[in-house]
C-alpha cells in the first residue's frame, strides 16, 4: 500500500514540476576559438620503447585547435557549484544515464580524452591495441584509486560512484604521454567541446548561472565574451540565461596556453 | 659571610647568566602547541579556485583542533568514540601515550613515543616532511593522503591495523624506515594508533579544505562552520555541523573497513613447487619448479602482467621511470604544474613540499622487496598493485577472462624470487634449478 | 710565565690525570642518554625518583628499565666528576706555588657545577634544546680537564729538558684543529638533537656542514700528522698524540659513515640499492653503539687535539720556529 501511495506521489509530482516548468529552461551553446597562431602539435615523447606505440604517429592532445577555424577542442564546462546552488535539474535529465561511459586505450591513446560522467555511472576501461596498458585512476578526490593492468582484448569496469570537485586525470604508467581526463559531477550540466571548439549544454535553469571553466593546458581566467572582455573572477564566470538558445562565442588568446 | 660572597659572587653570577640565558633560548620549545597546516594542498586549491585560501587554512585548523586536539594533548573525536562501530578504532589512553614530551618511568613504560621515534622524519603532524626528510630517498611518508603502499587490501582501501603494526616492526628494507621490533607491543600498539589518528586527521583536513575552495566563496566570508548561522539560522548551522561531522565518521569508517576487505589469498596446491623450499629439493620437484619458473618468465615479459614495460626488459627497473607518485602528483600534475618546471613548483616547495623525484620502478635482481619478501607479499603486490605508485594490480581470473589464474601469479612470484639468481644474460625459457643456464 | 721545576706535584697532575679519564665514561653514558632518549628517564633533579642521588636503590638502578640505568649512572658519573675537581682544587691549593695553576683549578670546579645545573635544568624544564647544549658543553669540559691534566704534566713545568722544538705551525694548526672539532661537535649535535619542529632545509644545512667540517678536520689531521712526522726532531709528546689524533679522525669518519647507514640506510639509494639489503633496527645494539661512539670519538678528538695544542705552544720557542721553517724550506726545495 505504502508504496502504490509513493509511486503516486511521485508521478504527480513529477507531473506538477514538468508543469510548471515546461518552459522555463535555457540552452547553451559556446564556441572556444583560439586568437593568435595555434601551436603545432608535438609528437610524444617515449613511445620507443614499446615497439607496436612506436610505429604509430601519436601526436600530444594536450591542445587540440582546429586549423580551420581554430577552435578549441575539449575545454570542459560546468556549472560552477560554489556561486550557484543549482535548486533543479530538468525532469528529462534527472536520472542517470544507465550506460557504461567506454575509455578505451586506441592506438597508444586513451579515447576519449576527456569523459564526462555522472556519479551512479560505470566507466568501462578496455583495450583495444596489441600492446598491455593500465589505466591509473589516481587523481581521485572521492572515489577510490583503482590501477589496471589491461591485457590486449581486455576490460574492467570501474564504478564512479561519488562526484568529484575537479577533474580527475587517468594515465597509463607504462606509456607516459598517455593521459585521459574524467569530469565527475553530480549534475548533468557539463559541456565538452567538440573539434571545432563548440560545447552544448541543454535545458539549464535560467537566470544567472555561474559557471567553471578548465582545460588541461590552460589556466583561462581572462576572454572576449561575444566580443566584450570578460574575466573568469575566481576561476568563475557569471552568465545570464534566457529561456531557449543563448550562444556565446568565447576567444581566448593564445598567451593563456603553456 | 662577606668574604664568601666576595670569592663566590664572580661564578654565582656567571652561573646564573649562562641558566638564564639558556632557559630564554628553549623556554618554550617543549609545548607543541598545534599541528601545521597542509599548505601545500592548500596552495594547489588556491591555484584551482583562484581564491586565496588562508581564511579556510584557518577555520579548517580550529575545526581540527577542536575535534582532534594538539600534539601535546590528541583527542579522538567524541562524535567518534560514541560511535559503536568506530569507538574502537584509535584509543584515546594509547593516543596519550604516543603523543607529549618524550619520558618513561621506572616500570619502564615509556611516553610521547611518536617524538621519540617518529618525528624526525615524519615530523609533528605526519606530513612526511621532519628535518631529516630531504635527504631520504624515498621521502617519507605522508600520512594525510590517507595512502599507504604495503599491505593486503585492495588498491583504494585503508591498511588493516595489522599491516600498519606489521611495517613497524619489520621496518621498511632498502629503506630508511627501521624496524622496531625491540620496542614493546604496547608502544608498539600505541604508535599504530596514533599513526592512525594522524592518518584520519590529515584527510579530514584534506577534505575540509577541498570543500571550502569548491563549495564556498571565501571572499565574500563564507565559512565551512559559521557560528552566526547558530543564531541567525539555526539549521543551516546545524546542516553545516553535519557536513564536517560526517566527512570526519566516513574518513574513520575508511579505516574500519579495512579489515573486511583484505584481498584473499588463493593458495596454490600443496604439492606446488615454491622456490626457496624446492630449489633444493627432488629431482621432480625441481623440474617442476624450473617450470614453473619459466612460465613466469613468460608471464613477466608477456602482454597480461606486462611487468617489462616498468621494470625493464632486465627486471632492474630501468623501464618506464619518468612517472611520480601520488603523494607528488596531488600538488604537481593535478596543480597543472610539470613536476620538473622549476619556476612552478618553487612556490610549493616554499610552503613545505619536498622536491619532486620520479617514481622508480623496482630493480627486481636486488632482493629487495620493501612490501616484504615472503613470497604472499609478492602476492599481494601483484594483484593489488601498490597504492600511490603506477603499479597496476593485475586482474584475476575468472573475474577477469584476460587477466592471470592464482597459479600464474604463483608462477610469477616463483619467477621473481629466482631471478636475483638468473643470469643477466639469461635468454632460454626452462632451466631446472640444478642446471646451469647458459652452458 | 717563567715556573721552577719545584712546582711539579704528582698528586696534582695524578688527580687532574683522573679527572680527565673520569670524564670519557661520564661522555660516553651521557651520549647512551641521547641515543635511548632517555634524558626524561628520571623526572625529578637533583634527586633521583625522590630519593637522594647517592641513596638511590642499587636494585632499581642496576636491573631497572635500561634508560633509568644510563639515566642515572650518568648522574653518578658527574658526581664523580664533581668530587675529582673538588680533589683538584684542594690539591693545588695545597701543592701547586703556581698561583694562575691555583685559579684555573676552581675554574675546573665551576665549570663541573655549571654542566651540572644545566643537565639538571634539562630535566627539570624537559627542554631539548638544553639537553643539546649540556651536550656541547660536556666535551668543552673534558678538553678543560685535558688542560688541566696537561698543564699540571712534568713535561709543561720542566720544559727546557725537551729540545729541538717542533715547527711553528703545529701550535698554530694544533689550535685550529681544536677550534674545528669543536664547531664540528656543535653541528653534529644540531644534528643528533633534532626536534621535529626544525624545518628540512635547516638540518639539510647542518649536513652539508658537517660534512664540510669533516673535511676539513681530516685535512688538519694529515697536515698535522705530516707536521709531526715530517721532522724527524718532533719531541714525541706531540708525535704521538697527533699519530693517534690522525687515527681517531680516521675511525670517526667511519663511524660518521655508519652512524649514518644506521639512521637514515645508504645514501643515493638508486644506486647502492644492490648494497642495502638491511633494515635498521630502531634503538639496536650495534646501531646505538656506532651512534654513541661517533659521538664520543668527536669528544676525544677534542680532547686530543687540545693535548697536542697545549704541548706544542709550550714547547715552541724562536728558536723553534726558526728552525721549523727553514726545515720546511728545506723540505718543499
Amino acid at each position: 500500500m505504502k508504496t502504490v501511495f509513493a509511486i503516486a506521489f511521485l508521478l504527480i509530482a513529477g507531473g506538477i514540476s514538468q508543469f510548471a516548468c515546461a518552459a522555463d529552461w535555457a540552452d547553451l551553446k559556446m564556441t572556444f576559438v583560439l586568437k593568435g597562431t595555434p601551436p603545432k602539435p608535438s609528437a610524444v615523447v617515449g613511445k620507443e620503447r614499446d615497439p607496436i606505440c612506436a610505429a604509430l604517429p601519436i601526436l600530444s592532445e594536450s591542445m587540440l585547435i582546429n586549423a580551420k577555424n581554430n577552435g578549441i577542442q575539449n575545454v570542459g564546462f560546468y556549472i560552477d557549484t560554489r556561486n550557484y546552488k543549482i535548486k533543479e535539474i530538468h525532469p528529462d535529465l534527472k536520472a542517470v544515464p544507465a550506460n557504461k561511459v567506454v575509455l578505451d586505450n586506441k592506438n597508444c591513446v586513451f579515447v576519449p580524452h576527456v569523459l564526462i560522467v555522472r556519479p551512479g555511472q560505470t566507466i568501462t576501461a578496455k583495450n583495444s591495441d596489441k600492446t598491455g596498458h593500465n589505466c591509473n585512476f589516481s587523481g581521485f578526490f572521492n572515489n577510490t584509486a583503482e590501477n589496471f593492468a589491461l591485457p590486449p582484448g581486455a576490460s574492467r569496469d570501474k564504478i564512479i560512484d561519488q562526484p568529484e570537485r575537479g577533474v580527475s586525470p587517468v594515465d597509463c604508467g607504462s606509456h607516459p604521454w598517455m593521459k585521459a581526463y574524467i569530469i565527475a559531477q553530480d549534475h548533468p550540466y557539463v559541456g565538452l567541446s567538440n573539434a571545432d571548439g563548440v560545447l552544448s549544454i541543454a535545458k539549464l535553469p535560467t537566470g544567472k548561472v555561474a559557471f567553471r571553466v578548465w582545460h588541461e593546458n590552460a589556466v583561462i581566467d581572462e576572454v572576449m565574451l561575444n566580443g566584450k572582455k570578460a574575466k573568469w573572477d575566481k576561476a568563475s564566470l557569471e552568465l545570464e540565461l534566457k529561456i531557449g538558445m543563448n550562444e556565446y562565442k568565447v576567444e581566448v588568446d593564445a598567451a593563456r596556453f603553456k | 659571610m662577606n668574604r664568601l660572597r666576595n670569592h663566590s659572587s664572580g661564578p654565582l653570577v656567571i652561573t646564573t647568566l649562562i641558566a638564564v640565558a639558556v632557559s630564554f633560548l628553549s623556554g618554550c620549545e617543549v609545548p607543541i602547541a598545534s599541528f601545521s597546516s597542509n599548505l601545500v594542498f592548500a596552495k594547489r586549491l588556491e591555484i584551482d579556485s583562484g581564491m586565496k585560501m588562508e581564511p579556510a587554512v584557518n577555520e579548517t585548523q580550529s575545526i581540527l583542533a577542536e575535534m582532534f586536539g594538539t600534539p601535546d594533548q590528541p583527542t579522538w573525536p567524541k562524535l567518534l568514540s560514541e560511535d559503536q562501530e568506530l569507538a574502537g578504532l584509535v584509543s584515546q589512553q594509547r593516543l596519550t601515550r604516543a603523543a607529549g614530551a618524550v619520558r618513561s618511568d621506572q616500570q619502564d613504560n615509556h611516553f610521547g613515543l611518536f617524538r621519540e621515534h617518529c618525528v624526525h622524519c615524519h615530523s609533528v603532524v605526519g606530513n612526511g616532511v621532519g628535518p631529516t626528510s630531504s635527504f631520504l630517498n624515498p621521502y617519507p611518508r605522508d600520512f594525510r593522503m590517507g595512502i599507504f603502499k604495503f599491505k593486503t587490501t585492495p588498491k583504494g582501501k585503508k591498511p588493516t591495523r595489522e599491516d600498519v603494526m606489521r611495517l613497524l616492526t619489520e621496518g621498511i628494507m632498502g629503506t630508511s624506515m627501521p624496524s622496531f621490533r625491540l620496542l614493546k607491543q604496547d608502544d608498539l600498539e600505541a604508535l599504530t594508533d596514533y599513526a592512525i589518528y594522524l592518518a584520519i586527521r590529515g584527510e579530514v583536513e584534506r577534505r575540509l579544505m577541498m570543500e571550502a575552495a569548491s563549495e564556498l566563496d571565501l571572499d565574500k566570508g563564507e565559512r565551512l562552520l559559521d557560528p552566526a548561522l547558530k543564531e541567525s539560522a539555526p539549521d543551516d548551522y546545524q546542516d553545516q555541523l553535519r557536513l564536517i561531522e560526517e566527512t570526519v565518521t566516513k574518513v574513520a569508517q575508511s579505516w574500519t573497513g579495512a579489515a573486511s576487505s583484505v584481498t584473499k589469498v588463493e593458495a596454490p596446491p600443496a604439492d606446488y613447487p615454491l622456490f626457496g623450499r624446492d630449489t633444493a629439493g627432488s629431482k621432480e620437484a625441481q623440474d617442476r619448479l624450473g617450470a614453473s619458473i619459466a612460465n613466469g618468465r613468460s608471464i613477466f615479459h608477456g602482454k597480461i602482467a606486462n611487468c617489462a614495460s616498468c621494470h625493464g626488459n632486465t627486471a632492474m627497473g630501468d623501464g618506464q621511470t619518468n612517472d611520480y607518485d601520488d603523494w607528488t602528483k596531488d600538488w604537481t600534475i593535478l596543480a597543472k604544474v610539470d613536476p620538473r618546471d622549476k619556476e612552478h613548483i618553487q612556490p610549493f616547495l616554499d610552503v613545505g613540499a619536498l622536491k619532486p623525484r620520479n617514481i622508480l620502478p623496482r630493480n627486481l635482481r636486488s632482493g629487495i622487496y620493501r612490501g616484504g619478501s615472503q613470497p604472499v607479499d609478492l602476492y599481494h603486490r601483484i594483484v593489488q598493485g601498490i597504492d600511490g605508485t603506477p603499479m597496476p594490480a593485475v586482474g584475476l581470473k575468472p573475474d577477469n577472462p584476460q587477466g592471470l589464474s592464482t597459479e600464474e601469479v604463483w608462477d610469477l612470484v616463483n619467477y621473481l624470487l629466482s631471478l636475483p639468481y638468473e643470469h643477466i644474460t639469461q635468454q632460454s625459457s626452462q632451466v631446472p634449478p640444478y642446471q646451469r643456464e647458459n652452458p | 710565565m717563567r715556573e721552577t721545576s719545584s712546582s711539579y706535584s704528582p698528586l696534582v697532575h695524578g688527580v687532574a690525570v683522573v679527572l680527565t679519564l673520569s670524564v670519557f665514561p661520564l661522555i660516553w653514558v651521557g651520549g647512551l642518554v641521547t641515543t635511548y632518549d632517555a634524558g626524561m628517564a628520571v623526572p625529578d633533579w637533583p634527586g633521583t625518583y625522590g630519593y637522594n642521588l647517592f641513596l638511590y636503590p642499587p636494585e632499581t638502578w642496576l636491573s631497572g628499565p635500561f634508560d633509568l640505568f644510563v639515566e642515572h649512572s650518568h648522574r653518578l658519573l658527574g658526581a664523580l666528576a664533581g668530587f675529582l675537581s673538588i680533589g683538584l682544587v684542594a690539591a693545588a691549593w695545597r701543592y701547586d706555588t703556581r698561583p694562575w695553576f691555583r685559579t684555573w683549578t676552581v675554574w675546573v670546579l665551576i665549570a663541573v657545577i655549571v654542566q651540572g645545573i644545566l643537565g639538571g635544568l634539562r630535566v627539570r624544564m624537559d627542554a631539548r634544546t638544553l639537553a643539546m647544549i649540556h651536550g656541547c658543553t660536556g666535551p668543552l669540559f673534558f678538553a678543560i680537564a685535558t688542560s688541566t691534566a696537561v698543564m699540571s704534566s712534568r713535561l709543561w713545568i720542566e720544559r727546557t729538558a725537551l729540545s729541538p722544538q717542533s715547527a711553528s705551525w703545529v701550535p698554530k694548526l694544533a689550535s685550529i684543529m681544536v677550534v674545528a672539532s669543536y664547531l664540528q661537535l656543535i653541528v653534529g649535535a644540531q644534528m643528533r638533537h633534532v626536534i621535529g619542529l626544525t624545518s628540512h632545509r635547516v638540518f639539510m644545512g647542518f649536513v652539508h656542514t658537517h660534512l664540510t667540517l669533516a673535511a676539513m678536520v681530516a685535512g688538519l689531521a694529515i697536515a698535522l700528522l705530516f707536521g709531526a712526522s715530517m721532522f724527524t726532531s718532533a719531541p714525541r709528546p706531540i708525535a704521538r698524540p697527533t699519530t693517534i689524533l690522525a687515527l681517531l679522525v680516521l675511525v670517526q669518519i667511519g663511524l660518521g659513515l655508519g652512524t649514518w647507514i644506521v639512521n637514515y640506510a645508504l645514501p643515493w639509494s638508486e644506486i647502492t640499492e644492490g648494497l642495502a639489503r638491511y633494515t635498521i633496527s630502531a634503538k639496536g645494539y650495534w646501531e646505538s653503539l656506532i651512534v654513541t661512539a661517533h659521538m664520543a670519538t668527536g669528544s676525544l678528538i677534542i680532547s686530543v687535539s687540545t693535548m697536542v695544542s697545549l704541548r706544542s705552544w709550550r714547547l715552541a720557542s724562536v728558536q723553534g720556529i726558526r728552525e721549523g721553517a727553514w726545515l720546511w724550506k728545506k723540505q718543499l726545495a
